[in-house]
Formats: C-alpha cells, structure tokens, sequence
C-alpha cells in the first residue's frame, strides 16, 4: 500500500501555551512535528540540522520578529513553506508576512479546522512536485 | 464607521474619544482555544489613578507603539483561587497567551476601525514584588475595563488598564 511522506512542520512560538496547543490540534493529523522552538535563534538551529517542508511562525517574538526570521528562512531553506500565526492582523503586517515569504497568515485564535485547511493547501506544493 | 485619519489625531486624543477608542476596539467576549473564555463583566472607563497590582494579582503588561503610544497592563485576581504549583506554569502560560490574544485584537480593531496603526511588544510578566499602590500618570490618558476570565476549574476577575500617551504618536 502506497503511503503518503509525512510532512515536516517545525513550530514557532514564544508562548509555551501557543506551542503546546498548535502541537496538540496537529495531533492525530498524518504530519511530523520535527520541533519546536521559542525564538529565532532555535528555530534557525532546528532548521539547520532538519529538514523541515513548513515552519509555522509566531509573529511578535522577542529579540528577532517572525518576520525577520521568515525572511531569513525564504533566503537560506528555498524549499521550506512558512505560515505566520497572530493575534495582530492589521494590514501592514500581511503585507509584510506575505512580503518575507509567508504563504497563509491566521489571526489568533483559530479553529482547528482552519488551522489544519491552511496548512494543507500551503502543503499541495509538496504533492505536486 | 469613523475613520481618523492621521492629521486629526491630535484631537482624538482627548480622553473622550480615547474612551471611544477603547470602548469600541476592545473585543467584548473571547473563546481561547476552549481552554479560557473572556468576557466584559464591567465596562470601559476612564479612570484619573489605579492601583497598579495587589499581592494576590498575576500581572502582564505590554507596550504600544506606533500612532497610538502607551501600555497596557492586565491584572489578574487570583485571591480566594489558589493555584497550586504543579499547575502554574500551564496557567500562568494560558492567562498570558490569552492577554496576548486580547491585546492584540484590540490593536487590530483600533487599525481596522480607526485607521490607526500600532505595534504590541511581546508580553512582560509582572513580578509579585512589583510595586502595588496607587499610580497616576499626567502625560497619559487611562482606562480601566473588567473582564471575567473563565477556565475550565475557575472563574477570576481580570482588570485591563490601558494608558494612552496623550501626545500621540504624531511624527
């Protein structure tokens, strides 16, 4: 029987509830969780030593934003998608999340359902290819 | 729906439509994750001195920057409710996340309703010997509004006290 890969998805968040919830409604869905980090430092060290086919980013963080490490992630691992998690959804703020590289963004809190839908449509790239 | 824009700001900042401001972007009922649930138990008011934190307040607080400028400060009653220690890091970890939450949508409302844009600091946890008396600040214009803030085991109140600067944010 043919099996599909699981997916790869490493989580970024500063807030170990964050962390610890977005794992739990991934629970039970076909994917791999490589890891989890609480800043950009960690997330870039997870990177570099896993391959990872999405990173879903918090976007205020301390030290380094989410967006600056999506930017960092779209210039050092081209094939990694990433999705931007707030719960600040003013327009500048797209914009720039989508600008660094971002392919969804959702606006803290989120159902499971929509969090899921996102990631699956962000993962299609990966089926076709 | 009122739009500001930028050149009228410095009127806005008058502590009635600052009280209009909070009034109408603060979310009014939330759902965190069906772990917590918040809803306004008293309503937005401005307020000349607060007490800054009890000894039986958890405390968090944020900066605001931006074309509004300022701070919030969520306080968290847990007298009467003890928490026992193998629970408070997931507590502590959900009120946080769940004033995040908060605080955030209301700085998107403030943007979608207002057009006024500001950027949130990550959350700052207030320590126990954080200073409790009385605070006044002349340079801001202050709000006090009351939540419940309900978790599977309890329900506690919450106060979020928001201090706008009354300069502004003009550049």
């Amino acid at each position: 029987m043919e099996t599909r890969e699981k997916f790869r998805i490493l989580i970024v968040d500063d807030s170990d509830f964050s962390r610890t919830n977005m794992v739990k409604m991934l629970s039970g869905e076909n994917y791999n969780i490589i890891g989890e980090a609480a800043n950009a430092k960690e997330a870039l060290a997870i990177l570099n030593d896993r391959k990872a086919h999405l990173v879903i980013v918090d976007v205020v963080m301390p030290e380094v934003s989410g967006i600056e490490l999506a930017t960092q992630i779209t210039e050092n691992f081209k094939d990694t998608a990433i999705m931007m998690v707030s719960s600040l959804a003013g327009e500048n703020i797209i914009i720039d999340s989508i600008s660094a590289g971002a392919s969804d963004y959702l606006q803290k809190p989120f159902k499971r359902e929509d969090f899921v839908a996102s990631i699956e449509k962000i993962l299609e790239r990966f089926k076709t290819e | 729906m009122e739009i500001v824009s930028k050149h009228q700001l410095e009127n806005f900042l008058d502590p009635d439509r600052i009280l209009d401001l909070i009034q109408l972007s603060i979310p009014s009922e939330l759902n965190i994750y069906n772990q917590a649930h918040l809803e306004i138990d008293t309503p937005v008011t401005l307020v000349s001195k607060f007490h800054t934190k009890t000894l039986h307040e958890i405390g968090v607080s944020f900066t605001l920057d931006g074309e509004i400028k300022g701070n919030v400060i969520c306080l968290l009653d847990t007298f009467d409710h003890e928490i026992k220690d193998s629970d408070s890091a997931f507590f502590n970890s959900l009120f946080i996340e769940s004033m995040n939450i908060l605080i955030g949508q209301l700085v998107t409302n403030m943007e979608d309703n207002f057009n006024l844009q500001s950027m949130l600091s990550t959350p700052s946890l207030l320590q126990k010997s954080d200073d409790h008396g009385i605070k006044t600040a002349e340079q801001f214009v202050s709000t006090n509004v009351g939540f419940k803030f309900i978790t599977v085991n309890n329900e506690y109140d919450l106060r979020v006290v928001t201090q706008i600067a009354k300069s502004g944010g003009l550049r």
